[in-house]
């Protein structure tokens, strides 16, 4: 205790420069970049479980290998302690640590450079005063071409386009808000929007959702026929706090973004996201109807009697679920995206999400990986695809294969 | 023995009391241990429809019970024999693991008539002292209806249960009980939609001049949101109800009502697989108190809890159990009929009579508290010394009912046992042309307490930790005998006025048969009382003898009532945890002077 | 000793996967997707402590000698016959269910309390023997030979139907108990386990092509009768299923071996 005391001291006297215009500390500033830590999540990365608050050590899973989240506490030696404010500002407006080395894009640079100075600032005055933790994250497990960080460069000239966000004077000051939380420190982007072959973002196809993390970020555009595009402003909002609302119940990722972000921020930044969701900008596509299997091959499948003795108790009949408890799987973002990854995901594995304060159950669904072969998961995935109003691409048995594999289930 | 940091408060049980008093203490701020003998149970995956819907695993082998090999008590009909161990899981089924029996039950939510907390008082004004038998020790609640009203309000809001009121505030409702007390207000969720079956029984009570009503079911009949924010969603009468763990939200329990938001709680830690072997105990006379609790958990490591309050909230027979071998209060003595824990031991008089009809039911669709009632019969809603009585009046009543609880198709394919048991042809016959024209119209019946049906410690056989088991010296006497009776010619005359053929009846007499499922609503043993000298605890469950010790849960019961008693041991329990909360934690001492 | 019928459910940490190079990541690969979210939490891996049923073909017999199978095949198919209503408890494999049922570790009474001392109490105190159920077969099985070699001259299973069925009366009725002899006990734990073999889930080794579940007209295990509760009790057609589904589901997993 006193030891850690004796650490947050030497790392506040380190910071003395950035402090000599008050002798007080700013109480406003810091409770300015908690929030501001909030809307960014940095808790979700930078919190190992069982690990001392964002002390770094998680491993991100990506396809190219693990890389462990940085420890931005305010230790001297192992943390962030020694760094200035032009340090932070450097790293997230502009993606280059202290020490001149790249950040890989795993830590959403793209998306902080919105922020301006004053809130970088502050976030950077907030993580000052949490409690040091004297720890160093493992060593990155990438593969061979990328472990000389000098490679992110490369990637920086396609696709990081640096700059803070600008405000859109056509629109309203709420919608500008919304748009600098989804676009800034929320990096909704980094999930929802599709990557490209090289991992950069798709700008003319922004949260038009992607496979990520074995799961299914969906499109969160107005202009699609399913999912957050059938949801009215409150439904939006109602999701942000609780991770539920009428017609979805968060799973994965997304669980844990609203359980550490999206339900401590306001009732106003809510309503702003929902407002730029519902009025969204530039770049978005048309989704079509799939093509459909025939009702008789549906059938032939088997899928709907396994719906119907296996799913129906929960989901419903006509897979209408249960509201703020079970999914709808009517028109679900999910349910209807190009990759069945995230419905199967589900049926192999089961889901949880996750617990708020108006919310203090975790909905959870079981896994079925140990009843059914990949046969007849790819039928009841076809059939709740293509019943219930939702049109998207049948399923093969290899699909449900190959993702039992890379789950590591039976 | 190694030694935890001490807490506030130690809860002895997670299940149906041990949650709410998590609940209530963690809202005062207090820190606390739970310890619980099984494992975390989740709805999902624990009670996955896919896994739960397996008679032979969560019924003939009791994949969810406390089995003897872990816990059992031993069985005599009287003082003259000798107990012998109960080897398997038989007359009732203690749940284990978190949530405890709350998450098996049928889910019958009733209370309880007024005239059942004054039981005595009543039967002695209305049929004079000599109703009671010499022996028979039923006595007054220390708690009234009035009181507890809010309680069974309150409780009834948690678990989300789906009825049918009958009297609101003294205006009588069509289609509720006519017989119960006044409510503050509506069930949450309207009843349970209904089964030709259920539907032919109120057709028939009805026409006889009965006042049929559906059942107080714990299965939401609509999605809802409990008063701490907790969600179900509607029953699909899977018909594995009773007996297994809801899979889809729908059956409450302490996983559906209470236990999300208080596992959120900070001040709570939970213990599972944790069996709390005695209370430590410290003093003596007025000065006798708990100091903590002993447990042994999973890697057979016994540590001691030190804690300022001791809360005792497991089933009957292990609430009494846990007294008895920890000396926290005075042993009961059937000779001399003084000392508190183990006295007015009861059980339920079940009883039914069995019918054939020609039209067809699917018996395996149901739920635990699909059913409709009749309260006619029960406590004093009849005239005990009228025609209708045959014979010497006796004490106490129940409800007849009809229920479609889903009939899975091992039990119906048993008929009989022992020497009667069906086999061969006829028992295929039976099985072939029975099983979907058989409805059983039943009674939940009163059990009086007597001086000697009694709990105590078994002088010769122990448990794995090394403790006596408990004794249980319990038979069914003469005067439930004749109430059984009589409640079983009601169940013919309504099967018969249905226009079923009657199979069999079984009306409860001795032996008591220890190998045949009953019901799992033992109660007494740890008696609630006005006065010390009447009971171990007083209502507002804390002990006289010892006053940091809270006992909660159906042992409180002076003698059993003619129906489930679920909410009532909530209702009880959630009345002394006001009491607690607002006078016992400023300033602990007895809360009713001696 | 601690209790040690029930084991603590794996931790979370246990159930996790490991990331792992498959044909699927490869594809995806291609595109360097950056998330910075996805926490191994939230893989797949929901800690459970009643664990799902597993499916265990049929091979040899498990338990029981040839002689011994002989002996629970024929009472079986007394208790249950085949006749012209239909097959019975040994077509349905009744005897398998208990074969494997008596296998399993502590023979049927690993969840019993089996502390001495032992004494013979009365019915309604329950079982009070000495012996697992397993244990009880294997002694009685001989004995109730002799009694039928005695009586009829010829072991239990080539006698006719009706002195088979005499034999088995006498056992019920208690007839042939003795000091060493349970055999009214035998005679109801073989019945009450040959009805379980005959009417529970396939996967435990009985019922096979859900012949119990026709017999009785159980539609099999759903969950969800919303749709027929107002069915005014008329008969669901639909087609049966177990916990694994459909009998060609269980045809095709439960009996890949060789039975007797």
């Amino acid at each position: 205790m006193l030891l850690g005391l004796a650490a947050s001291l030497a790392a506040a006297l380190l910071l003395l420069p950035d402090r000599s215009k008050s002798d007080t500390i700013d109480t406003a500033q810091i409770e300015r970049g908690r929030y501001i830590a909030r809307l960014g999540d940095c808790r979700s990365c930078h919190t190992a479980q069982g690990g001392a608050l964002l002390a770094g050590g998680l491993g991100i899973v990506t396809p190219f290998g693990i890389i462990y989240s940085a420890n931005i506490t305010p230790d001297v030696a192992t943390g962030i302690g020694s760094w200035t404010k032009d340090d932070f500002w450097n790293a997230m407006h502009s993606g280059i640590r202290k020490d001149g080395a790249h950040l890989y894009p795993a830590m959403p640079y793209p998306w902080f450079t919105k922020m301006p100075r004053t809130d970088v600032d502050a976030l950077k005055t907030y993580l000052d005063t949490i409690p040091p933790a004297r720890y160093t994250p493992p060593e990155n497990d990438l593969w061979l071409p990328l472990r000389a960080r000098v490679s992110v460069a490369g990637w920086n000239l396609l696709f990081f386009d640096k700059g803070v966000f600008k405000t859109d004077p056509a629109k309203s000051a709420e919608w500008n808000r919304g748009a600098y939380i989804v676009e800034g420190p929320g990096h909704c982007g980094a999930c929802h929007t599709p990557a490209n072959l090289l991992g950069g973002p798709e700008r003319d196809r922004l949260y038009e959702g992607q496979s990520i993390q074995n799961w299914w970020a969906p499109n969160l555009t107005g202009r699609s026929a399913y999912g957050v595009a059938t949801w009215s402003k409150e439904d939006v909002v109602d999701y942000l706090k609780d991770g539920r609302n009428d017609h979805a119940v968060a799973s994965g990722p997304m669980a844990l973004a609203i359980q550490n972000s999206t339900q401590h921020m306001t009732d106003a930044d809510r309503a702003a996201i929902a407002a730029y969701l519902k009025d969204p900008p530039v770049g978005t596509r048309e989704e079509g109807d799939s093509p459909r299997v025939s009702e008789a091959g549906i059938d032939s499948m088997g899928g709907k009697a396994i719906f119907r003795d296996n799913c129906s108790a929960c989901h419903g009949a006509d897979g209408e679920g249960v509201p703020r408890l079970i999914a709808d799987l009517r028109k679900s973002g999910v349910v209807n995206a190009p990759d069945p990854v995230g419905v199967l995901h589900a049926i192999l594995a089961g889901a949880q999400g996750n617990v708020t304060h108006g919310a203090p159950q975790r909905p959870t669904m079981p896994p079925f990986a140990w009843k059914f072969d990949d046969r007849q998961i790819a039928a009841v995935a076809a059939y709740v695809r293509q019943n219930f109003g939702n049109h998207a691409p049948s399923v093969s048995d290899s699909e449900v294969a190959d993702l039992r594999e890379t789950l590591g289930l039976e | 023995m190694r030694h935890k940091p001490p807490v506030d408060a130690v809860i002895c049980g997670f299940g149906a009391t041990g949650v709410l008093v998590a609940e209530a203490l963690t809202r005062a701020g207090l820190s606390i241990v739970a310890l619980e003998r099984g494992p975390m149970l989740n709805t999902a995956p624990d009670f996955q429809p896919s896994v739960m819907q397996d008679e032979l695993r969560f019924q003939n082998r009791h994949g969810l019970m406390v089995q003897p090999r872990l816990s059992t008590q031993t069985f005599r009909h009287n003082a003259s024999e000798t107990a012998l161990p109960i080897r398997r899981v038989g007359a009732w089924q203690i749940g284990l693991g978190v949530g405890g029996s709350a998450v098996h039950w049928a889910g019958q939510c009733f209370r309880y008539s007024p005239n059942e907390f004054r039981l005595r008082s009543q039967f002695e004004h209305q049929y004079g002292p000599g109703i009671f038998p010499q022996d028979m020790t039923s006595q007054d609640w220390a708690v009234t209806y009035d009181e507890l009203e809010p309680y069974y309000d309150r409780f009834e809001k948690l678990l989300g249960v789906s009825g049918q009121a009958g009297n609101i505030k003294g205006r009588l409702i069509e289609g509720g009980n006519p017989f119960e007390g006044p409510r503050s207000d509506e069930y949450p969720n309207p009843p349970l939609a209904r089964v030709k079956a259920t539907r032919m029984f109120d057709k028939a009570a009805r026409e006889m001049g009965l006042s049929p009503y559906p059942c107080p079911a714990a299965q939401a009949s609509r999605p809802y949101t409990n008063p701490l924010g907790v969600r179900m969603g509607p029953c699909t009468f899977c018909g594995f109800c009773s007996g297994y763990g809801c899979g889809n939200y729908s059956k409450s329990s302490p996983q559906t009502s209470v236990l999300p938001v208080v596992l959120q709680r900070s001040g709570l830690e939970l213990r599972t697989l944790s069996v709390a072997t005695h209370i430590l105990m410290s003093g003596k006379g007025k000065d006798r108190r708990a100091k903590g609790v002993v447990y042994v958990d999973a890697q057979n490591e016994e540590w001691v809890q030190p804690a300022e309050m001791v809360f005792v909230c497991a089933f009957t027979m292990d609430n009494v159990h846990l007294l008895l071998v920890s000396s926290a209060g005075t042993a009961y003595d059937p000779v001399s009929g003084t000392g508190q824990i183990g006295r007015n031991y009861a059980f339920q008089i079940w009883g039914y009579a069995n019918f054939l009809f020609k039209e067809r039911f699917n018996p395996f669709i149901g739920a635990g508290a699909l059913g409709q009632i009749v309260d006619n019969y029960d406590c004093d809603n009849f005239d005990h010394a009228g025609p209708l009585v045959t014979g010497k009046p006796f004490v106490g009543g129940g409800y007849v009912a009809l229920f479609q609880y889903g009939t899975p198709p091992i039990a119906g394919s048993s008929f009989g046992s022992g020497e009667t048991a069906v086999w061969g042809a006829e028992l295929k016959r039976k099985i072939r042309e029975e099983y979907h024209h058989v409805q059983q119209v039943q009674s939940m019946g009163a059990n009086q307490s007597y001086r000697d049906v009694f709990l105590d410690l078994d002088p010769t056989y122990k448990d794995s930790f090394g403790r006596p088991l408990l004794r249980v010296t319990y038979d069914i006497k003469p005067n439930d005998h004749r109430m059984s009776n009589f409640l079983v010619d009601r169940c013919v005359e309504i099967g018969r006025a249905m226009g079923g053929t009657l199979l069999d009846r079984n009306s409860r007499k001795g032996p008591f048969d220890v190998t045949v499922f009953q019901t799992t609503h033992n109660c007494g043993g740890t008696i609630q009382s006005a006065t010390p000298d009447k009971g171990a605890v007083n209502k507002f469950g804390q002990m006289w003898e010892v006053p940091n010790i809270f006992v909660y849960g159906a042992s409180q019961f002076p003698q059993n009532a003619g129906r489930n008693p679920t909410d009532t041991v909530g209702a009880t329990t959630l009345f002394g945890l006001d009491e607690v909360t607002r006078r016992y934690l400023p300033s602990p001492a007895p809360l009713v002077d001696a | 000793m601690a209790p040690t019928s029930h084991s603590s459910p794996p931790k979370i940490e246990e159930l996790e996967p490991r990331w792992r190079l498959t044909r699927r990541t490869i594809l995806r690969g291609l595109a360097f997707v950056v998330a910075a979210v996805g926490l191994p939490r939230f893989g797949s891996a929901i800690a459970r402590a009643i664990a799902p049923p597993t499916l265990q073909p049929i091979g040899p017999l498990e338990f029981f000698t040839d002689a011994e199978y002989a002996f629970v095949a024929a009472a079986s198919a007394r208790f249950v016959p085949a006749n012209d209503t239909g097959p019975g408890a040994l077509e349905a494999d009744a005897p398998r269910y208990i074969d494997r049922k008596l296998a399993a570790p502590g023979g049927g009474a690993a969840a019993w309390y089996m502390d001495g001392p032992f004494e013979p109490g009365m019915p309604t105190q329950g079982w009070q023997v000495d012996l697992t159920p397993a244990a009880l077969y294997r002694r009685t099985i001989p004995q109730m030979n002799n009694a039928a070699k005695n009586l009829y001259g010829a072991d239990f299973k080539d006698l006719s139907a009706a002195n088979q069925d005499a034999l088995l009366t006498a056992m019920q009725k208690k007839e042939l108990d003795a000091d060493s002899i349970h055999a009214s006990l035998f005679f109801a734990t073989l019945l009450n386990d040959t009805i379980e073999g005959l009417m529970s889930d396939p996967l435990y080794g009985g019922n096979k092509d859900f012949i119990g579940w026709k017999m009785i007209g159980f539609p099999g295990v759903r969950y969800n009768w919303l749709p027929w509760l107002d069915h005014e009790g008329e008969p669901i057609d639909l087609p049966i299923v177990g916990m694994y589904g459909t009998a060609e589901s269980y045809g095709a997993r439960m009996r890949k071996g060789t039975g007797p």
